[in-house]
């Protein structure tokens, strides 16, 4: 049976000799409160060590408490600063929109030192997580646990992986629709990952988001690589603006790729112009906003551009009345006029605004105007590697490639004058002879003049104009370098 | 039976496994041998040690307090998982600040770590969403900041 020791001393209750047994009189309990009242008690009898167990479950209960308690007094003040315990656990949430400011995080990882921290993290709405962690990403390596609450439950444990902020190199977010998702409790929110299952170097931080996170909130990121999926055809999709100034955020990047969705609509303005000084790798996939983000680029050190699945056979959104917008002199078919012209067009502002070095060009179910090709062939001169696929270019385009003697100059003019691998595949339009001519043309020219800058690979393939004679005819002109 | 004598000199018999909830009762035991001395507990008043008395008998069938001081688990992650204050846990706590302290004290002293934490939580509850100046006034603390070294103290809380 419990006693309690009111009772003892109210005389309700003999002490029971099973418990304990006082032996000699009691001090009354009235006269102790008295006493001790007298006293003036205060909570500054509790030595340091005891004040800190205090502030321990103050944390414990109320996350952000150092702040509060190391305003009460020096005393506090000195205890609370010197004490990294009570900074070893940095719970954010999304309440209220309450985002944990860089200099916050700086005061917790500083005053942690040298402890490594946790991190627990309740959102209910998962576009919340970026902002709320990107503070925290500079001192990953200092992550001792990582725990996401709220609609589902996650955890990382610092054992389980080896994080640096040099290692968490790639930012792969996804749109998600979680409105529409019956069954979002049972998929995850965010996640890190190796960036592939050979590699344990590098690692990816994976996030479901049902909107481009607003960079208002953002420190600087140091991704080198991120790549941004827009949902399906059901899915989330976004605007080029809020990809644009997320780019922005992300000063470090060194390859971006755009997974998007064929949508069209106004385009929100204006956009901005991203100075992106170290990218290296650009991938633009089924979006009808190629133009728009290559109009917007500026990247002086780009050398790998993929344009993929960019053709659409609707007329796009939008009235363009830029130079190189008229129409297209040579007046050559094509099954996708719009999305030509808009590629066209943005590749044609990327160039102009800071000469990428770019070596590797491909463009998949990418296409452009003739003149189009014309400009920009005009312009790569470092280009070493192009592939095209199911391009609808005429005849025209591939003659672009034989070497021009220029008129009264007694030059001879060579559009992509690096170009080592070139690769046609599915190109319908171009006759047979058209590409052994301009090719057989550049080899003959370039072996003579320019041996090193000479095709060493070319691949035609599922180019129906170009028959089994007109390949045997191009490889008796050039030999190995015509692959199967 | 194991005899507890406090400092005010109150005489106390107390079951063996009750008083060894106190690691320090329980290590002195351990050096005395079996022995009828009385145990002296200089820090601890009679009164005060009533309410530790109370305490340990309700809790003496609590199993062991685990050593959650290692381990991945995070402090808050350790605090939730912890057994939550009883209604009884809380009817105990409800008392004057300065017993509350001085159970503090006894527990630290006496080494009953749930005790220790458990008051040690009742103060917290205390402080528990209170402004500074409300935390000031509850435990009667002098603001000793000059109006600038406020001012600079507010300043590195940022957004607090």
């Amino acid at each position: 049976m419990a006693i309690f020791i009111h009772d003892v001393f109210n005389g309700l209750v003999m002490p029971d000799s099973d418990n304990f047994l006082a032996i000699t009189a009691m001090p009354k309990f009235e006269s102790y409160i008295e006493e001790q009242t007298n006293n003036t008690c205060t909570i500054s009898v509790l030595p340091p060590e005891l004040l800190i167990e205090v502030f321990r479950h103050c944390v414990a209960n109320e996350p952000l408490a150092p702040l509060s308690l190391r305003r009460v007094s020096w005393t506090w003040r000195g205890l609370v600063d010197s004490c990294p315990r009570l900074w070893q656990t940095i719970a954010l949430n999304d309440i209220d929109g309450l985002l944990f400011s860089e200099e916050q995080a700086e005061l917790w990882t500083e005053r942690s030192k040298p402890l490594n921290y946790d991190i627990e993290l309740t959102v209910d709405d998962p576009d919340y997580i970026l902002p709320l962690l990107s503070p925290l990403l500079p001192t990953i390596d200092r992550w001792r646990s990582f725990r996401l609450g709220g609609k589902r439950e996650e955890e990382v444990k610092s054992s389980e992986v080896t994080l640096t902020p040099d290692s968490l190199t790639h930012l792969h977010l996804c749109l998600h629709d979680y409105e529409l998702d019956d069954i979002d409790d049972e998929d995850s929110k965010i996640s890190l990952s190796p960036i592939s299952p050979s590699e344990n170097a590098n690692f990816a931080l994976n996030l479901w988001v049902s909107r481009i996170p607003t960079t208002t909130f953002l420190p600087p990121l140091r991704f080198v690589h991120l790549t941004i999926a827009e949902g399906g055809s059901i899915g989330l999709h976004t605007q080029p603006k809020y990809i644009l100034d997320f780019l922005q955020a992300c000063p470090e990047l060194e390859s971006f790729f755009l997974s998007g969705w064929p949508h069209d609509g106004p385009i929100i303005q204006p956009l901005p112009v991203v100075f992106l000084p170290n990218l290296v790798t650009l991938h633009l996939k089924s979006t009808c906003f190629a133009r728009a983000f290559l109009s917007s680029l500026d990247t002086p050190r780009l050398q790998n551009l993929y344009l993929s699945h960019l053709n659409v056979d609707f007329q796009l959104y939008g009235d363009h009345q830029e130079e190189g917008d008229s129409e297209d002199e040579a007046h050559d078919y094509s099954q996708s006029p719009w999305s030509d012209q808009a590629t066209g067009m943005g590749l044609r502002r990327l160039l102009k605004r800071c000469h990428p070095p770019i070596r590797v060009l491909e463009m998949d179910f990418c296409d452009m105007r003739t003149k189009d090709f014309s400009y920009v062939f005009d312009r790569l001169s470092y280009l070493e590697d192009f592939h095209i696929v199911a391009s609808d270019m005429s005849d025209k385009v591939i003659n672009l490639l034989r070497p021009v003697e220029t008129v009264g100059e007694g030059a001879v003019k060579l559009r992509l004058p690096r170009l080592r691998r070139l690769r046609l595949t599915n190109c319908q339009r171009l006759s047979g002879r058209a590409i052994v001519d301009s090719i057989a043309a550049r080899v003959k020219w370039t072996d003579r003049a320019c041996p090193d800058d000479s095709l060493v690979d070319v691949v035609i393939a599922g180019c129906e104009g170009f028959s089994v004679m007109d390949r045997h005819t191009l490889f008796m002109e050039i030999g190995n370098r015509l692959r199967p | 039976m194991v005899i507890l004598i406090t400092s005010d000199n109150v005489k106390y018999v107390v079951e063996k496994d009750v008083a060894e909830l106190s690691v320090l009762v329980k290590n002195m035991l351990e050096d005395i041998g079996p022995s009828d001395e009385p145990i002296p507990l200089h820090n601890v008043t009679s009164t005060v040690f009533n309410k530790v008395l109370e305490y340990c008998i309700y809790h003496r069938n609590d199993p062991p307090p685990s050593d959650d001081d290692e381990g991945c688990a995070s402090p808050l992650h350790k605090y939730l998982a912890s057994h939550i204050c009883s209604e009884w846990d809380q009817r105990f706590f409800d008392v004057d600040q300065a017993l509350l302290f001085d159970i503090i004290l006894a527990a630290n002293y006496l080494d009953i770590k749930t005790l220790l934490d458990d008051a040690c939580k009742a103060v917290a509850h205390l402080i528990q969403g209170k402004s500074t100046e409300e935390i000031r006034g509850i435990f009667n603390i002098v603001n000793d900041f000059t109006p600038e070294e406020e001012a600079r103290v507010k300043k590195e809380n940022v957004s607090s």
